[in-house]
């Protein structure tokens, strides 16, 4: 069961291995727009390479849906960034219940954004864990766990595709241990429990009034989706232009928060400044910032809003 | 499988458990770990019931504090409030088919403000000021009212809230035989 890439990844590693993969569940496709066909999702898309019979329903709170995945008759359902919710009769199912990849090390980062979380918040260490699933948010027992430090590189793009690359080799070994009865289950600590929440446009604005190592974290932590965000009005021109940085890192520096500092897009933060690396305007692809500014010139002494 | 094994599921109390009728005491000196953990635990009671909302009251605590999770776009994503307060509210009001894990199984239309300014902390101690509209308004202020030690069911006719509780107290009779 899975939708966006992370669950790809693992469906390749599933193929992989001597179990016979009953049936991919993913979420329904998504219109693309007129005169378009529904937009499948990489999943979807991958299952049906594969010949695999693909389910997209809506919801598994109804009753019938519950009935036909029990009649599947599954071993094991392994459960990546599905993003619907899976009610008792679900988790019951099959005879070894429902196991989650979980992309943060629990119970730090419970909910649907722990990769972008753990870098906003500045986390040293981040990893991926098989988790036994249960009625709760996240609060179910740890099967397997593969740790990762976080970098000063690290962005949430950069830190999905290691995890999930984590969590296919690991995979394997969580679904053998599960099969022979040599797993180990082990609950959440009580304590350090952190909560994921969904993001919003307001974590994407930046507050140059926060740290430079904040607004770094911010940036990074956004990048590639959905991105950061201030506003930039050019000397020429009347009307902001929006721009999404998706690269960063931070120095020294002093100024008004928000204020360039040099012609290389060194920005003063509340304490220190941030250096973009990488970014984008409106209708353009994201940019070095070098290649940014051939087309754009950011002085020293501009203002970001 | 037992797969509530790993949450942690606190008693949930039902009408007509006089607590309900408590006026629940603010949260003094911010948001600690022992909040935390209340909340962390009430979540877990939440949806294994399962609910969209609960006053920590109904687990028998009697302090200003609420977890809630409208399950939107089938998708979980947690709210927590510390000493919730209503700033305003709007003069439309809309009706809504409410229930209760304290009322289980009673359903009836209340008629609430459409949409109210909400000031709270949140799980980390922040201050949040924000309007809540649609099922979050109605469950906010369902949620609020517990605070109060008031049950949705006391904004109805005095015969309809009797038999909500007669039926409340005979299938916590009936339930409790059958477990024997
Ligand atoms: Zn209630």
């Amino acid at each position: 069961m899975g939708s966006p890439d992370f669950s790809t990844v693992t469906l390749e590693a599933l193929r992989a291995t001597e179990h016979e993969i009953v049936c991919v569940y993913s979420q329904p496709p998504r219109p693309a727009g007129r005169g378009k066909a529904d937009r499948r999702t990489p999943v979807h898309l991958a299952a049906e390479a594969a010949h695999l019979p693909v389910r997209t329903p809506r919801t598994l709170k109804k009753q019938s849906e519950q009935d036909a995945f029990a009649a599947l008759n599954v071993d094991l359902a392994i459960v990546v960034a599905y993003g619907l919710i899976l009610p008792p009769p679900i988790l019951n199912a099959p005879r070894l219940g429902c196991v989650n990849l979980h992309a943060s090390l629990l119970p730090r980062w419970r909910g649907a954004a722990p990769i972008q979380r753990a870098i906003m918040a500045g986390d040293a260490v981040s990893g991926i864990q098989a988790m036994q699933m249960d009625a709760g948010l996240d609060t179910g027992d740890i099967l397997y766990t593969e740790e990762t430090p976080l970098t000063p590189d690290d962005t949430a793009g950069t830190l999905h595709d290691r995890l999930a690359s984590l969590g296919a080799n690991m995979l394997p070994t969580v679904i053998s241990q599960l099969a022979n009865g040599t797993a180990t289950p082990t609950k959440q600590s009580e304590h350090g429990i952190t909560y994921a929440s969904k993001l919003g446009p307001e974590d994407q604005k930046i507050d140059w009034t926060r740290s430079a190592k904040d607004v770094d974290a911010q940036i990074r932590g956004l990048s590639p989706f959905p991105a950061a965000r201030f506003d930039w009005t050019p000397p020429d021109a009347n009307t902001p232009i929006r721009i999404k940085p998706l690269m960063s890192s931070y120095e020294r520096g002093d100024g008004r928060p928000g204020e360039v500092l040099d012609d290389n897009l060194l920005v003063a933060c509340g304490e220190g400044a941030v250096r973009i690396t990488r970014l984008q305007r409106p209708g353009k692809g994201p940019m070095d910032a070098a290649d940014f500014l051939r087309g754009t010139a950011i002085h020293r002494g501009q203002i970001f809003q | 499988m037992p797969i509530l094994q790993a949450m942690a599921i606190l008693d949930i109390l039902t009408v007509p458990d006089p607590r309900l009728k408590d006026v629940s005491l603010p949260v003094e000196g911010g948001v600690t770990d022992a909040h935390r953990k209340l909340m962390d635990d009430m979540l877990d009671t939440m949806y294994a019931a399962p609910g969209i909302g609960l006053a920590a009251i109904q687990v028998g605590v009697r302090l200003r504090i609420i977890v809630m999770d409208l399950m939107e776009n089938d998708e979980k994503n947690p709210r927590f409030f510390v000493n919730p307060e209503i700033l305003e509210t709007i003069e439309e009001t809309k009706p809504y088919e409410e229930g209760c894990l304290s009322v289980p199984d009673i359903f009836d239309e209340i008629e609430r403000p459409a949409r109210c300014k909400l000031r709270y902390l949140d799980y980390n101690g922040n201050a949040v000021e924000e309007w809540a509209e649609g099922l979050y308004a109605v469950c906010i202020q369902h949620e609020m009212d517990h605070l109060e030690g008031t049950l949705f069911i006391d904004y109805l006719s005095r015969l309809k809230r009797q038999r909500a509780v007669d039926k409340v107290k005979k299938a916590k009779r009936l339930s409790a035989a059958e477990a024997n």
